[in-house]
């Protein structure tokens, strides 16, 4: 009698036991920071943020908040997965040329915030986020999406990375492979003719920011391109310097990202003193638009190395074509490129260099 | 002493001038300064020396001296009509306006020193007169008013900032942050002659009613003694806002310098305005001069010289505050 007695008492408590059991093991899955467990993975990878990611085995939607790598979807034959983006991209000179639809795409961040709700509504397969936002990768991993962070830095060799491994997430790995084969070989073709030079050769650079001239980078499409690039460090960082520290440099060249509008040999402020204007060596070179562009990066490169190179350069005489072929085979659009040289005034030829009055 | 003590801040600017003539990346000797200053064609001096010296040091030492003048009479001003130590020139909301204005130009017309200095200076004078308006709307206008009325209208200015970094593309908004630092990197004779007219109107009609602001520090009893009590604090209102917009639209928000200043001649000459204006004009000046030297020439980068104003201005208020055991009028 008492034993049942003491049953009946037990069976609430085993009954909320039981409870508080499922509550505990659906409350664990559903914490913060917790990763996504994907029965079916297409497996690991380590992203450029240096976070190890189980990638899911089909991907067929992505968001993606780094312009860069909506680029590289893009150019991969991704673009109808994207089901969401930042609220930069649909401002990018490129895309907006080649893909003039991205801005019906739902904008659902900014490259460094999400609207959670939007994005867990548009439940995407995969979540691309700048290296710079890994806070915010953190956080969207903590509402059990995949999330992988892109970033090259500015390094080339990153570059490449990050294209291969875009293929990868999305399962287009042929179509990266082909991609980043035929960067290469237009790049190789520029190494093979500039590190044979010697260091005099090297045009003395300075590069300059689009919104502010003394604003500038160690951006290495410079050292690529057979120049030496004046600015001090090797972080892919834009910083201020000031007019005594450039003109005590005094420049061969000077590379004007061509989103800026300024006119350097009116400028004042000591601008017209320096060597490059003077000798009319101001090159205007769309320098990208927030990380790199994989078609403009190799014609901005081997651009930079017709203009400080000549007749060394075969592609020199036509850069035009050079350019247009570039953009073909990348985004299926050469016309992007003559649009863009002609909206902001490219340079595509060394100007006759002026006898300077000293 | 107190003359003595007079002299020298009103002498600062010649002591600080040479010291920042010859600070800079490029080394000039004063030999070769002097040279380029009475002989400007001799053809032994190189041209990029010329170019540093006429092209870049002079103009940006000439619009320093411009800005700290501007900012510190300003302050002194404000704190005399205000009957209060602690208003700046920008407690009227000038600065918030002014960089939202920036922001605006870099976002919509992709900056350019000109437009940005346009927009800030229009947005400046946008927020102090809402700023007035705002003041009035008690019917007294009384100074706790005004600077409610300022925190006011920076809040908002500060909030339609912030919405403009977060929609702008991260490279406008780098600098836009950079310029609102408090930077004079992208001095040029062009921002000299654009600046000069507006802070040399206000800070001459500042200066000419130096008298009358120690009457006016006494508050509304100055009525009594028969000045026109309201209309002479608009006018300088309006002119201590002329000189702090001119002075931010060109250089950005320098920190610290209209509140610091004002209160270190308080200190070593007394509240009287008739020496407090003319000392802050120049001391402020100087003040400014240095702390600009400093900023391009202390770190491989260019430092915007607000932050330096800023770290000097702060601890060394601190123990002003500290040391000071009068009444501050």
């Amino acid at each position: 009698m008492g034993e049942n007695r003491m049953t009946r008492k037990r069976k609430p408590f085993s009954f909320l036991a039981a409870l508080a059991s499922i509550a505990l093991v659906l409350l664990t899955g559903c914490k913060p920071g917790n990763e996504p467990s994907h029965k079916n993975t297409a497996g690991d990878i380590t992203d450029q943020a240096g976070r190890s990611v189980s990638l899911p085995k089909k991907v067929t939607s992505v968001v993606c908040l780094w312009p860069e790598t909506t680029r590289i979807l893009y150019a991969l034959g991704a673009k109808d997965m994207l089901v969401g983006v930042d609220n930069q991209v649909g401002k990018d000179p490129v895309l907006q040329k080649v893909w003039p639809e991205i801005r019906d795409v739902p904008v659902i961040g900014t490259m460094s915030s999400v609207n959670v709700e939007q994005l867990v509504a548009a439940r995407p397969d995969l979540v691309i986020v700048s290296a710079r936002s890994r806070r915010l990768a953190d956080q969207i991993a903590g509402h059990g999406l995949s999330v992988v962070c892109f970033h090259p830095r500015g390094k080339w060799k990153s570059f490449l990375e990050e294209i291969t491994l875009t293929g990868r997430c999305v399962g287009r790995q042929h179509e990266a492979a082909d991609l980043r084969r035929f960067i290469e070989e237009k790049m190789a073709e520029v190494q093979t003719i500039v590190t044979a030079l010697p260091d005099d050769r090297r045009p003395r650079t300075y590069v300059t920011f689009a919104y502010d001239p003394l604003r500038t980078t160690p951006l290495d499409s410079v050292e690529l391109a057979g120049g030496s690039n004046i600015a001090e460090g090797n972080r892919d960082i834009w910083y201020t310097v000031d007019m005594e520290w450039l003109l005590a440099r005094d420049p061969d060249v000077i590379v004007q990202h061509a989103l800026g509008r300024y006119d350097l040999a009116t400028m004042g402020g000591g601008w017209s003193s320096l060597r490059a204007i003077k000798m009319n060596k101001v090159y205007r070179v769309y320098l990208g638009f927030c990380g790199v562009d994989p078609a403009q990066y190799v014609a901005q490169v081997r651009q930079l190395a017709a203009l400080f190179h000549g007749p060394d350069i075969p592609w020199s005489r036509d850069l035009a074509a050079d350019g247009r072929a570039i953009f073909q085979r990348v985004y299926g659009r050469g016309d992007v490129f003559d649009a863009l040289v002609r909206e902001m005034n490219i340079t595509l030829a060394p100007a006759e260099t002026q006898q300077t009055k000293e | 002493m107190r003359r003595w003590l007079m002299i020298l801040l009103l002498a600062s600017p010649l002591l600080a001038f040479p010291v920042s003539m010859l600070s800079g990346r490029v080394w000039i000797s004063p030999r070769a300064v002097g040279q380029m200053i009475l002989t400007p064609q001799e053809a032994s001096i190189q041209p990029t020396l010329q170019a540093v010296l006429w092209q870049v040091r002079l103009p940006r030492i000439l619009l320093a001296l411009l800005v700290g003048a501007a900012l510190s009479v300003s302050g002194a001003s404000l704190q005399q009509v205000c009957w209060n130590p602690l208003v700046s020139p920008y407690i009227m909301g000038v600065s918030a306006g002014a960089c939202f204005g920036a922001a605006l130009a870099v976002v919509l017309w992709g900056g350019g020193y000109a437009t940005m200095q346009g927009c800030a200076f229009a947005f400046g004078c946008i927020a102090v007169a809402i700023t007035s308006a705002l003041s009035q709307i008690r019917g007294d206008s009384s100074p706790v008013s005004l600077v409610l009325a300022g925190i006011i209208v920076s809040a908002c200015f500060g909030a339609l900032l912030f919405m403009v970094y977060l929609i702008a593309d991260p490279d406008k908004v780098a600098q836009v942050v950079y310029w609102s630092m408090g930077s004079l990197h992208a001095a040029s004779w062009s921002g000299v002659i654009r600046s000069f007219p507006g802070i040399g109107l206000g800070v001459v009609l500042l200066y000419a009613f130096r008298w009358r602001l120690s009457v006016l520090s006494m508050g509304t009893e100055a009525k009594a003694l028969g000045v026109a009590y309201e209309r002479e604090r608009i006018l300088l209102l309006a002119a201590t806002t002329l000189v702090t917009a001119f002075a931010v639209s060109v250089a950005g928000t320098v920190a610290w310098v209209g509140l610091l200043v004002p209160h270190l001649v308080r200190l070593i000459l007394g509240a009287d305005s008739r020496s407090l204006i003319p000392a802050s004009i120049t001391f402020g000046a100087a003040f400014v001069l240095l702390a600009d030297t400093l900023a391009r020439t202390v770190y491989k980068y260019d430092l915007p010289v607000g932050i330096l104003t800023t770290l000097i201005g702060a601890p060394f208020f601190l123990y002003l505050l500290r040391r000071s055991r009068t009444a501050w009028v």
